[in-house]
């Protein structure tokens, strides 16, 4: 069964986008896990990050909120980082000219054997050597 | 009513502001009580959570990449 973790990129941009791929890749991975096809997991990082993001996209306080409600039902399995993996996304940080939050989702996808997803492009061209990283365009 | 003894677990920061709050032999009938009202949530509320999620994106306004990146950013910098 594949396993993939999910980038708040992902999710930000399935909801403010018009982008027909996040719009189609989002709802299969959802519905795959409801049918058991997949496991989807995503950092602990991932709704305060995608909360933040909607805080400075949405002038309405209770549009957030309905989101919010939402997102916290979605069948995603939130992982922490140990604080070997936090070690590890800070160093590789450095060496790939990332931010230590974007590194830490593909730290925690890599020890989790899943497929990181991602929006992000300028991520996905520093960090694709790693492996076990997609971009949903 | 019958009641049937379970043992459960609960992260000790709720378990000590449930002593704190509710008196002596109150834990169990507050535990039952808030369990009941959430059970009775999942029967009423039976909308899928994956489809209600996914309608959400009609709702909201459209922005560009580099306007979604840069709040998601905000957060990242």
């Amino acid at each position: 069964m594949n396993t993939y973790l999910l980038d708040a990129s992902v999710v930000v941009r399935y909801l403010l986008s018009s982008s027909e791929e996040v719009a189609k890749r989002l709802p299969l991975l959802l519905r795959g896990v409801k049918d058991s096809k997949f496991k989807l997991y995503s950092s602990f990082l991932l709704s305060l990050e995608v909360c933040n993001s909607l805080r400075f996209s949405l002038a309405d306080k209770q549009k957030l909120e309905t989101v919010l409600s939402k997102l916290f039902k979605l069948p995603i399995k939130y992982l922490k980082l140990t604080n070997a993996q936090l070690a590890e996304a800070a160093s590789l940080s450095y060496d790939l000219g990332t931010t230590v939050y974007d590194t830490s989702y593909h730290i925690l996808a890599k020890a989790h054997n899943a497929i990181f997803l991602t929006c992000d492009e300028d991520y996905y061209k520093k960090a694709k050597d790693l492996g076990d990283i997609e971009l949903i365009g | 009513m019958n009641y049937k003894r379970v043992t459960v677990s609960l992260p000790t920061y709720v378990y000590e502001d449930l002593v704190a709050l509710l008196p002596r032999g109150g834990i169990s009938s507050f535990v039952a009580e808030a369990t009941e009202d959430k059970v009775l949530e999942r029967k009423i509320n039976k909308k899928d959570p994956v489809e209600e999620f996914l309608a959400l994106r009609n709702g909201l306004p459209k922005l560009t990449d580099k306007q979604i990146f840069a709040a998601i950013r905000k957060g990242r910098m």
